[in-house]
């Protein structure tokens, strides 16, 4: 009985060793890569939406989030309110998880009330909020509050434009400029 | 002509008067741009990763309400806080963190106000202008020695509009 013993155990041992090596080399294998903005393109966006806002005489407050909702980017422009960094915050949120802009959702909640919406208590569907893409992904969302819901949105709009602008500059020069970006850029 | 120097004597004593009432029931207070904060943040997150340290920087106000938060390419969320609490902390005590970190090393039985907020990690410096403390730019992320060394980068690059 003894002998038997003897004789599994090495083989055991060098089983279980190879098992645990082999699912850590599975588990250093498997790595998912997420697409994020560098932070200088998330300062030119924020200052972008900023901008947009002070054109229009209204002082804005940007935040910026990657695709996950963690916070990157934090802006009060000259003149804004801090109290207003959470509602930009919630409304790129909500932007970024659900892969369209806070005008667009509360226009399909009007259109179907019964439609879900995940129950996330930081989620705010007012204007304001619009995604950052890189391709067909989204990469992150840009949220602005210190205006009214429409000029929020524009603002918003104006700094997910300019990205693009910054990101693909074959495209954009051949799309026509949206009428709420700044008018010295337009008649460019 | 007396007459006159008589009455410009009056409207001498009367107008600055005037002028010192209006300055006693308004504040003014001093606030950086944000293109100003946004340079000296962003020259402290690279002076960072120059040394292949991924970090992240707020600048606050001098009320330490949160002017600007930019997070450094491959820098962490998660230690944020930390940077939060430093710029609090230089704020409220007018010193860079670095130095009041130091300071409690030496000695430990330093009293500070006890403020849950309050971190004494280097990172966070003192923005002045004329001697006030207008605000304080925070560095978070690497060790407290080399987030200070960046404060500071950031603080130098921003120092000629501060005069």
């Amino acid at each position: 009985m003894h002998r038997i013993l003897k004789k599994i155990a090495l083989p055991t041992f060098i089983f279980f060793v190879a098992q645990a090596v082999h699912a850590q080399d599975a588990v250093l294998s498997q790595t998912v890569t997420i697409k994020s903005l560098a932070m200088r393109y998330q300062i030119e966006a924020g200052e972008a939406a900023i901008g947009a806002c002070a054109a229009n005489q209204v002082h804005a407050t940007v935040v910026i989030v990657d695709s996950a909702g963690n916070t990157r980017l934090q802006m009060v422009g000259d003149g804004g309110k801090y109290s207003f960094l959470e509602e930009a915050r919630r409304k790129a949120r909500t932007s970024a998880m659900m892969r369209q802009s806070t005008a667009t959702l509360q226009k399909s909640l009007a259109a179907n009330p019964a439609m879900r919406i995940p129950p996330d208590t930081d989620f705010l569907v007012i204007p304001g909020g619009v995604p950052i893409r890189a391709g067909s992904e989204v990469v992150g969302a840009i949220g602005v509050a210190g205006g009214e819901p429409q000029e929020n949105d524009s603002c918003a709009q104006a700094g997910a434009d300019k990205l693009k602008e910054l990101l693909y500059p074959e495209e954009s020069a051949t799309t026509a400029p949206r009428p709420n970006t700044q008018p010295a850029e337009t008649t460019k | 002509m007396r007459n006159h120097l008589g009455q410009l004597a009056l409207l001498a004593a009367i107008v600055p008067a005037f002028y010192a009432q209006a300055q006693d029931k308004l504040i003014n207070q001093k606030v950086l741009p944000l293109h100003v904060e946004v340079e000296a943040a962003q020259t402290a997150i690279e002076a960072c990763a120059a040394k292949h340290v991924a970090v992240h920087a707020y600048v606050v106000d001098a009320n330490d309400n949160v002017k600007l938060l930019l997070v450094g390419d491959g820098a962490h969320y998660e230690t944020v806080s930390g940077a939060r609490r430093k710029a609090h902390t230089a704020v409220m005590l007018g010193r860079p963190t670095i130095e009041l970190q130091k300071a409690l090393a030496a000695n430990p039985g330093l009293q500070f106000p006890a403020d849950p907020m309050s971190l004494f990690l280097g990172g966070a410096v003192p923005i002045r202008a004329g001697g006030e403390v207008i605000g304080a730019l925070s560095v978070g992320g690497g060790a407290p020695e080399q987030d200070a060394e960046c404060a500071q980068a950031g603080l130098d690059k921003i120092q000629p509009y501060l005069q």
